[in-house]
């Protein structure tokens, strides 16, 4: 079988769960602490699409304790972004489009794919303020995770394709 | 009477007087000897000799114990001086430097990463031993990479090596990717010099050419058994097949 491999970031502001979606659903994990050292936390996940699997390489950035330059450093040679946020919380939405913006001009052809996490919380289907995103996740029972990353890797090799 | 004769006379009037002290003082004396060895053979009449005759025998023995005793700690510095340079000699020997310094400068290359340089996916590796998560070490190395170079570099400068106890990760960069080389020991700078070389060569012949656009299982065993085959000849490539 053919096995690819891609390297994933995954953003969004502080507690909206991106360590959660990352912790019980990748294969395997860095130590947590020895990373946040560095600000960023290594995880990989398979993925199988027909005859090929993607092995994701996902580096969770904790963006908001890092400078540009090494923001820069850490988003070079990425094949998507998972842009997260809290669907509780409308300010963490704002900061993912705002996010979305600077990618889009810095990374064009880069796919990216924007989760709203914490469904479970929700008091409905969808979050309470405008949002445009595709999916709605919860790291909590686990709805839709593997979802998102069956969705990233379909973007992936759809532009493959 | 001859001359001969008168003088046989006046010997034995002279010496008649002296031969017989002489026999007397024989006389005690054999009885003194045979009381001696009595107390000799007995060696409880033997300490009663010695004990009532203390300080003669320290004054007759003294010098001799003495000189016994100084020949003795001079004999056993002798033995002891020539023990040291025996085993200084054995230790600063030519062939025992040479020996250790071969030792501690002999490091092994445990494994090589061939990383692309700005996803940190791994190209190829390969090592003595499997590694577990080869990718997330690449990963993690190119994030370590990006933090020193942020937080140090001036950005011409680039990291070249990571140590963590016995281990030593060598780091050689190119332009799309890096080499990482796990060592462990202690690497001259010979040794170094020469890893450099064949990662150049390795670089220059059959990686430099390859496309990285998407690195796949493919690509990974190619590049494994260039790495095999540059770094680690006598191993056979099982691992790969």
């Amino acid at each position: 079988m053919r096995e690819i491999s891609k390297k994933i970031v995954l953003l969004g502001n502080e507690s909206v769960g991106k360590t959660s979606l990352i912790k019980q659903y990748v294969h395997s994990i860095f130590n947590e602490e020895y990373l946040s050292t560095i600000g960023i936390n290594i995880s990989k996940k398979s993925v199988v699409l027909g005859d090929v699997t993607y092995k994701l390489l996902i580096w969770d950035v904790a963006g908001d304790l890092m400078n540009e330059q090494l923001y820069d450093a850490y988003l070079r040679g990425t094949h998507a972004f998972l842009l997260v946020f809290d669907s509780t919380r409308e300010e963490t939405y704002h900061a993912i489009i705002k996010e979305l913006e600077v990618l889009n001009s810095y990374f064009p052809e880069v796919n990216k794919v924007i989760i709203g996490n914490k469904m479970d919380l929700l008091e409905g289907n969808a979050p309470s303020f405008d949002a445009d995103f595709d999916l709605l996740t919860s790291a909590k029972t686990g709805e839709n995770v593997e979802d998102a990353f069956l969705d990233l890797a379909k973007r992936i090799n759809n532009e493959q394709g | 009477m001859d001359t001969k004769s008168q003088f046989e006379e006046l010997r034995k009037i002279i010496l008649a007087d002296d031969r017989e002290e002489n026999k007397e003082r024989n006389e005690r004396l054999l009885e003194r000897i045979d009381v001696l060895e009595k107390q000799l053979n007995d060696p409880d009449e033997f300490v009663k000799v010695l004990n009532n005759s203390k300080d003669q025998v320290v004054d007759m023995l003294g010098p001799h114990v003495g000189k016994l005793i100084r020949k003795f700690i001079r004999s056993e510095m002798e033995r002891l001086n020539e023990e040291i340079n025996k085993r200084r000699k054995a230790l600063f020997s030519f062939d025992f430097l040479k020996k250790n310094k071969t030792k501690e400068a002999n490091g092994q290359l445990e494994q090589v990463f061939i990383i692309h340089k700005d996803s940190g996916l791994v190209i190829g590796e390969y090592g003595n031993e499997d590694t577990i998560e080869p990718d997330l070490i690449a990963s993690m190395l190119t994030a370590i990479k990006s933090f020193v170079q942020s937080a140090f570099g001036d950005g011409d400068s680039d990291l070249e090596s990571l140590e963590y106890g016995d281990y030593t990760i060598l780091l050689f960069n190119f332009e799309q990717f890096y080499f990482a080389l796990i060592t462990e020991g202690i690497i001259s700078k010979e040794m170094k010099s020469l890893y450099f070389d064949q990662c150049l060569e390795l670089a220059d012949e059959s990686i430099g050419s390859l496309s990285f656009k998407e690195i796949d299982n493919e690509l990974t065993e190619q590049v494994n058994e260039h790495i095999q085959k540059t770094f680690f000849p006598s191993t056979d490539n099982a691992r790969n097949k």
